[in-house]
This record gives C-alpha cells, sequence and structure tokens, in this order.
C-alpha cells in the first residue's frame, strides 16, 4: 500500500530542515562576526544585540528536532492505520432492485464498517456509478471519520438512463490524517450488476391504449378473429348441408328444436423472430439515443405484443457472429429472457447477415416470420445472399432499415447545416434505394424509417404479418 | 417528507453551531499565539511594516518609471536625439498617461523626493511587512482551514523574531544552553513560545481537520435539503427566478449549436426517454415515498444524516493522539540530544564532537532508529 506526502507535509518538512539551517547559520554567524571583527569590520553597529540572537541556536536545533519527531510519529501512526485498517474495512453495497426499465428508479445503499480498534481520521468514500445512471437523489461520496467499530452508511437514488448491463463499483477510499500530512488509497472490488431493459414507455403508452378500448389493442390486428378449429366460442348458426354433421350442437338442437351448428374462433399463431444487427454502426447516433437502442425499444416492443396475442417470438442479435439467440417461445418468463438479451445488445463488429441466418436456420428449421433491423451499412452482396438463404428456407422477413443521417446528424439550425443535411441525405438515399430495389425483388418489404416512426413501422410490420398468417404454426 | 426537511434543518444548526464552536476556538489559538509574539517585539515594528507599504509603491513606480525612461531613451539616441530634458519630460508624460495622474504634479513628485532612511530602519520596515505578512497568511489559514498558511506564517514570524532580536528590537533573554535550573528553563521565552508553537501547530491542525469536517457535512446537507426541497416542495418564486436569470445570462454568455443542446440534453437521460425534469422530478418523489414507508434507514442514509460523525469520538481521537504524539517527540528528541551530550562528555578529546553537526547526526540517527523501529513494530502489528 502507496502512502502519499501530501504538500502541507511538505511545508511541515521545510520548516523544520529550515530550523536547522537556521540554527547552523547562527552557529556558523559567530565565526563569521569573528572574522569580521579581526579585519575592523564592526557590525555590533547595526546588530547590537547578535551574540543573543546566536544563543538562540540550541533552542532551535530541539524545536526542529521536536518537530521532526513529532512527523514521524505521525507517520508511524497514520502507517499503521492505513496498512491495519484500510485493508479490513467491510464494505458492502445493497441494490434495491437490479432488473430494471430504461427510465425507472433503483437505490443504492452502501456500508461502510470499520471492525479494527484504530479510528479513521478522514475517510472519504466514493462509489463509482457508470454515467449510464444519473444519480437523481442523494450522494455517491462521503467525507466522513469512522471511529473504531463505528460505520457509515450512503444510500443514493439511480436512474438508468440507458439500456444495457452496467457495473456499478468499486469503492473507492481515500484515507488521510488529521494533520493532512499523508493520503492514502485503496479500491475495494465489489461490483454490482443492475441489467437495464430497454425502455418501457412504449409499452406502457400500448396498455394505456389498450385500457382506454376497453380491452381490445388497437389497431389492423382487432381484425383477427376469424372462424376455425380453434377453443373460443364465437358463435351457433343455422346448419348448412355443406357442413359436416359433428359440428352440430345437439344440446342446442334438443332446446330450441332446430339445427344449429357451433363455431369457434380460428387460433392462427405465428412463429417470429426479432432479428438486430448489432455491427458498430448500429452504435452511432446520439448518447443514449442510437440507432441501436432504438432497435432495442422497438423490438421490446414487439415481444411485449407477441406474448399478449400468444405467439412464439424469439430473439437474435448478430453482427460478424450470433451473440445471443434465443429460441422462439411463449410466456412471461420467456418474455423476460428476450428482454434481457436485449439489454445485453452491445455494438461491435460487421454485420454478417448470410452467417446470421445459416445459424437459426440450423435452429429453427420450420417456417418463421423475421423482423430484421438492420441500417444496411454492409456489403449489399451479403445483404441480398442472407435474404435470399432466408426465403430459400421458408423465412419470410421484412427489414427494417433506421436511416443513418436522421439518428446521426441533428436538424438544422442554419441553411448551410440544412444544405449539409440535405446532400448526405440525397446521397443516402440513392444507395438505400439501390439495395433496397435488389432486395424489393425478392418480395421482401424494406421499410426505411427515423427516430419519429421507427416503433409504428416496426409495430406495423407486424401486425400486417399475423394478419396475413406469415410464418403461422 | 415535512419531517425529513425539519430533521435536515436540525441537524444542520447543530452542526453549524459546532462549526462556530471550532472557529471561534481556532481564532482564539491563533490570537492567543500573535499576543504573545506582539508583546515579544516592540510595536512600532508593525506601524514601520504599514510604512513600508508606502514604499513598496513608491518603487513599484519608480521601476515602471525607468523601464519607460530607457525606452525613451533608447528610442531618442537612435533618432539622433540627445536633448536628455525632453526625453525625461516625455517619460513623465507617457508616466502619467499610465497611472492617470497630472503631469505637472508628477514631475514635482520625481523632483522633489528625497528618501531619508538608513539601512537599519529599512531592515525593521522590511521585518515589519513580514509580520504582517504571517498575520494574513494566518487570516487565510482560519478563512481556508488549509494548514500549510498557518506554517508559513510561523516561518515568516521565526525569521522576524530572530533577525529582530539581533537587531534588538524584540526583548527575549535567551539562557545559554544548557539551562541551569528547572526555574530558568520555565521562565524562559524561547522554550514557551516553542512550547507555544509546536501545541499551536498541533492543536490548530486537528481543529483545522475537524472544521473541515463539519463544513463538508454541512455543505452536503445543504446541497441534500434543496434537492428534496425541490422534489417534494417545488420551488420557491426567488429561486424560481433567480433560476430564470442564471439561465439568461448564461444564455447571454454561451450560444449553444443544436448539436451540442441536444448532446447536454442528453447527457441527462431526460431526452433519450422523452421525459421532463418535472415528470422525472415527480417519479423521484414517488420512489422515495415507497422506498422511506419500506425501509426508513435508506432516508436517513440518502440525507446524509449516517455519514456525519460523532464529535464527542472525533474530539476523544484527537486528544488521545495529541497525549500521546507531543510528549512522545520531546522525549526523543532530549533523549537524542541527551545521548548526543553523554557522547561529547565520554571523548572529550575528539573536538568533533563539540561540534553542534555533531549533535544533529547523533539526532538523526536516533531517529532513523526510532523510525526504522517503529515501522518493524508497525509491520508486525499489521501482519
Amino acid at each position: 500500500m502507496k502512502i502519499r506526502l501530501t504538500n502541507v507535509a511538505g511545508v511541515y518538512l521545510l520548516i523544520s530542515f529550515f530550523g536547522f539551517y537556521l540554527s547552523f547559520s547562527l552557529y556558523q554567524l559567530r565565526y563569521l562576526l569573528s572574522f569580521l571583527a579581526s579585519i575592523g569590520i564592526n557590525v555590533g553597529v547595526l546588530f547590537p544585540n547578535i551574540d543573543g540572537a546566536i544563543s538562540l541556536a540550541p533552542w532551535l536545533l530541539v524545536f526542529s528536532g521536536i518537530l521532526l519527531s513529532a512527523f514521524i510519529l505521525s507517520y508511524l501512526r497514520f502507517s499503521m492505520i492505513a496498512r491495519f485498517a484500510l485493508l479490513r474495512l467491510e464494505a458492502k453495497r445493497e441494490i434495491s432492485s437490479d432488473k430494471i426499465f430504461q427510465g425507472e428508479m433503483t437505490s443504492v445503499c452502501v456500508k461502510i464498517r470499520n471492525p479494527t480498534f484504530f479510528d479513521l481520521d478522514r475517510i472519504l468514500i466514493v462509489d463509482v456509478v457508470p454515467d449510464t445512471f444519473d444519480i437523481t437523489f442523494g450522494e455517491n461520496y462521503a467525507d466522513t471519520f469512522i471511529r473504531a467499530g463505528g460505520q457509515a452508511e450512503m444510500a443514493y437514488v439511480l436512474r438508468a438512463a440507458s439500456r444495457g448491463v452496467h457495473l456499478i463499483g468499486p469503492l473507492n477510499i481515500l484515507l488521510r490524517d488529521k494533520m493532512h500530512f499523508f493520503v492514502s488509497s485503496i479500491e475495494i472490488p465489489i461490483m454490482s450488476e443492475v441489467r437495464v431493459f430497454p425502455s418501457y414507455s412504449d409499452i406502457r403508452r400500448l396498455e394505456i391504449a389498450q385500457k382506454s378500448m376497453g380491452g381490445f389493442l388497437p389497431g389492423q390486428h382487432t381484425i383477427l378473429k376469424i372462424k376455425g378449429a380453434g377453443y373460443d366460442f364465437h358463435q351457433l348458426r343455422q346448419f348448412d348441408h355443406s357442413d359436416p354433421i359433428k359440428l352440430i350442437d345437439w344440446k342446442a338442437f334438443a332446446r330450441l328444436g332446430k339445427l344449429l351448428v357451433r363455431e369457434y374462433l380460428g387460433e392462427r399463431i405465428i412463429k417470429l423472430y426479432i432479428i438486430i444487427d448489432t455491427s458498430y454502426t448500429m452504435g452511432y447516433g446520439y448518447r443514449r439515443l442510437t440507432k441501436l437502442d432504438f432497435a432495442t425499444r422497438a423490438g421490446a416492443l414487439i415481444a411485449y405484443l407477441a406474448k399478449r396475442l400468444q405467439d412464439f417470438f424469439g430473439v437474435m442479435l448478430f453482427s460478424s457472429t450470433v451473440h445471443n439467440f434465443v429460441k422462439a417461445a411463449r410466456g412471461r418468463g420467456h418474455f423476460m429472457r428476450v428482454l434481457s438479451v436485449l439489454a445485453e445488445a452491445e455494438p461491435e463488429g460487421i454485420a454478417n447477415l448470410p452467417g446470421a441466418i445459416r445459424y437459426l436456420i440450423s435452429h429453427e428449421p420450420r417456417s418463421c416470420f423475421l423482423i430484421i433491423i438492420s441500417d444496411l451499412e454492409s456489403d449489399i452482396g451479403a445483404i441480398v445472399e442472407g435474404v435470399k438463404i432466408a426465403l430459400a428456407n421458408k423465412l419470410k422477413p421484412t427489414i427494417i432499415v433506421p436511416m443513418s443521417p436522421f439518428f446521426e446528424i441533428p436538424s438544422p439550425g442554419s441553411s448551410f447545416k440544412q444544405m449539409f443535411r440535405d446532400a448526405v441525405m440525397i446521397e443516402y438515399l440513392r444507395r438505400i434505394n439501390a439495395i433496397a430495389s435488389k432486395i424489393t425483388q425478392y418480395g421482401v418489404k424494406v421499410a426505411p424509417v427515423s427516430p419519429q416512426n421507427i416503433v409504428s413501422v416496426v409495430l406495423d410490420s407486424y401486425i400486417r404479418a399475423k394478419h396475413r398468417f406469415i410464418g403461422a404454426i | 417528507m415535512r419531517e425529513y426537511l425539519k430533521l435536515i434543518e436540525k441537524t444542520r444548526s447543530s452542526l453549524l453551531f459546532k462549526y462556530v464552536l471550532f472557529k471561534c476556538l481556532l481564532v482564539t489559538f491563533v490570537i492567543l499565539y500573535f499576543l504573545y509574539i506582539f508583546q515579544i517585539i516592540e510595536f512600532s515594528i508593525l506601524s514601520k511594516g504599514l510604512t513600508a507599504l508606502q514604499y513598496a509603491k513608491f518603487g513599484l513606480i519608480l521601476f515602471v518609471f525607468s523601464v519607460v525612461y530607457i525606452f525613451i531613451l533608447f528610442a531618442a539616441t537612435l533618432s539622433n536625439v540627445y536633448d536628455y530634458e525632453m526625453i525625461l519630460f516625455t517619460s513623465i508624460l507617457i508616466m502619467s498617461t499610465i497611472l492617470k495622474a497630472n503631469a505637472a504634479d508628477l514631475s514635482e513628485f520625481f523632483m522633489g523626493v528625497s528618501i531619508g532612511i538608513n539601512l537599519k530602519e529599512l531592515l525593521l520596515m522590511i521585518l515589519g511587512l513580514t509580520l504582517w505578512l504571517s498575520v494574513l497568511f494566518s487570516i487565510s489559514f482560519i478563512a481556508k482551514e488549509r494548514i500549510s498558511y498557518f506554517m508559513w506564517s510561523l516561518v515568516l514570524i521565526l525569521i522576524s523574531l530572530i533577525s529582530l532580536n539581533a537587531l534588538g528590537h524584540a526583548n527575549i533573554a535567551i539562557p545559554e544552553w544548557p539551562p541551569e535550573s528547572l526555574a530558568e528553563l520555565l521562565s524562559n521565552r524561547v522554550l514557551v513560545m516553542s512550547l507555544l508553537t509546536l501545541v499551536d501547530i498541533e492543536i490548530c491542525s486537528n481543529l483545522a481537520f475537524i472544521s473541515t469536517i463539519t463544513s463538508e457535512n454541512i455543505r452536503k446537507l445543504d446541497r441534500i435539503y434543496k434537492a428534496l426541497h425541490e422534489i417534494f416542495a417545488g420551488k420557491t418564486l426567488s429561486e424560481t427566478s433567480l433560476d430564470r436569470k442564471e439561465i439568461i445570462d448564461t444564455a447571454s454568455k454561451l450560444k449553444f449549436s443544436p448539436l451540442a443542446l441536444i448532446m447536454l440534453r442528453g447527457q441527462s437521460g431526460i431526452y433519450a426517454l422523452e421525459e421532463t425534469s418535472g415528470e422525472v422530478l415527480s417519479k423521484v418523489a414517488g420512489f422515495l415515498k415507497s422506498r422511506s414507508a419500506q425501509d426508513t434507514d435508506f432516508i436517513k442514509a440518502a440525507l446524509g444524516l449516517k455519514v456525519i460523525p460523532q464529535f464527542r469520538f472525533v474530539l476523544l481521537s484527537i486528544t488521545s493522539s495529541l497525549l500521546l504524539k507531543l510528549p512522545l517527540a520531546v522525549l526523543s528528541t532530549l533523549l537524542a540530544y541527551y545521548l548526543a551530550a553523554v557522547l561529547s562528555n565520554l571523548y572529550p578529546e575528539v573536538v568533533e564532537v563539540r561540534t553542534p553537526m555533531f549533535s544533529l547526526v547523533v539526532f538523526l540517527l536516533f531517529v532513523l532508529i526510532f523510525y526504522l523501529l517503529g515501522l518493524a513494530v508497525t509491520r508486525r502489528i499489521t501482519k
């Protein structure tokens, strides 16, 4: 453990050594005076009490000696405390909730106990919080004194401002002595993981809209209920000669004396995969507002909706390799697993769509619907090849393309910026149109999106697929 | 939440009272020290120090004038002008422009100044100024609680005292070393001053330490009180108008680009989540209410009430460490010099043992052994 001297210690030592120096100078002055007197110079006129000043020398020697001894004693005391007490500190961090949605709050409580018999004079405790959190209440540091056997406790409230898996910690501790001569620091490696799921605000909006519509979700999917061989009752109607006899409701016939046929609602469940490109270009955009952030938000909403409509849904994060894959399933537990995977999405590598599709085929041999969210900024040939492979294996993709200029270039404030943005947009659209024309010839929809409509476009794609039974089981 | 606001207010007042108490003690110790020093020296030295300031001002003007004069002289020589009276008046004119003073008065000032000062007077003035400087350092120490300021103040006092004693303007009766009796030792002004200095360094450092911790905690409570008040009671009209004024002032000084504005908004995470600061505050309020209902300890820790040191333990720690350190430091030093004296008595025929350097070498060796032994003991204990 390193113990550093502060500038205060430097001044203290300087005074101490200056005392020694002054003392010796006074001793030397005696010889100098006798030499001056021998050559006929008498300084007694100017300094009448020079002998008195010289006799101060031994006192100064003792005084400086005491200062130096006091300094060494201070060092020994501090060294003992730093080596003994600092390493034995017991630190604990408690987090009220380590799995939260983006924008939600969690509280952190840090407890430091000094189990030794030394007082910690001045201790600065700093709990390192990444900038993906906002400290909305309280402080993550404290400057205090912890007595022997005592405890300090600090707490603060964090707001998860960014999706991802974030680590809180380590705990940095800086110890100083009372005189502020010495400083020593340690890092207590206690880390706490907080998993921040994509924002729940879109889902909440959907829930509110659903409640206001009496339990039904708004949009085209409300007309999805069709007759079929399901379990939910639809209606009773008159028997037609073309109807199979097994459909006749004999109880209704006994009650009413008419041949009636019982009809059920058809259950068309689809299987969909949310495939998100996590290549490095998806990490572009504003802080906490990148293309990938929007993609994960849209993914979370689709997963929620699929859960509500009892569809099978899975997720895949890919760039040069497949980073995460969750096979399609149903249920709340599965939904939380998907959210957990979406929280882990980090931009890295270059997109390899054919590789990702091959991986999916090897794990999911049956037909399904794919929502691919990618900025398509990798090789055009590879993208087209990926689409071809998907189609050849009964996978029906829809590609959602976040348009980079909308995510990366701010709203223009001046005519020059407007010009710059327009120029970039023209070039970008030319490229996107070229890619889109190559892909759409295979019957695959390519939907360019901006931050304003990405969620609604993704939602619309899913509803359309559901309506047309794309990827139906 | 009102009760927590009241709790913070109560704790803050209690801390403030302690802080004032520690500051008063600090001021008392510093004043006592200076009173002792000022009764040793002649009081006229301090007024001489103030006179030195006037001379310093004059010296500064003279320095600027010399620089201006040299430039004019150089320029005139280059232009083959050798009218020195004209050069002088040109310099005075430029000086009057620099100082915004009347040129005629300035000319009279330069022509009519006669300095009737001797070397001793000049030395006394400088020493007086040094004493004033040490007072200023002490005031800075009291205000900022930085012990290094106090140390510099002590250095300046030490130099001034020795010089004034040599000049015969300080009344320090210094007996020969070693003293012959205990009474002589205790009535010794040097000894009293040395002890006072040592005790002052130690006590003032510790008082500065405790004051700093108290003021840090007061500031922390202030910040948290403001945040809590804003969350639960909103901003007062004066605060809002102050904030608005700050925004206007900032906006008039700084022009942010749209990108910078978006980045600044994104920095707080508000923009990214499309939440206003009001929405965030209401979320925090709800969260704090629910957490405080579950766990009252949490809210106390968040308010910073669980990191406030218990002052009786701090004072106990300070007292115990001073009682251990100071006598031990004095004893070890005296023991080291006593050892040097014993050695010089043992070998009187060796000339070197009678020199002061021998005492210092013995002392340093003693201190080194003491330090190494202490370190070994420390390591053994901490294993």
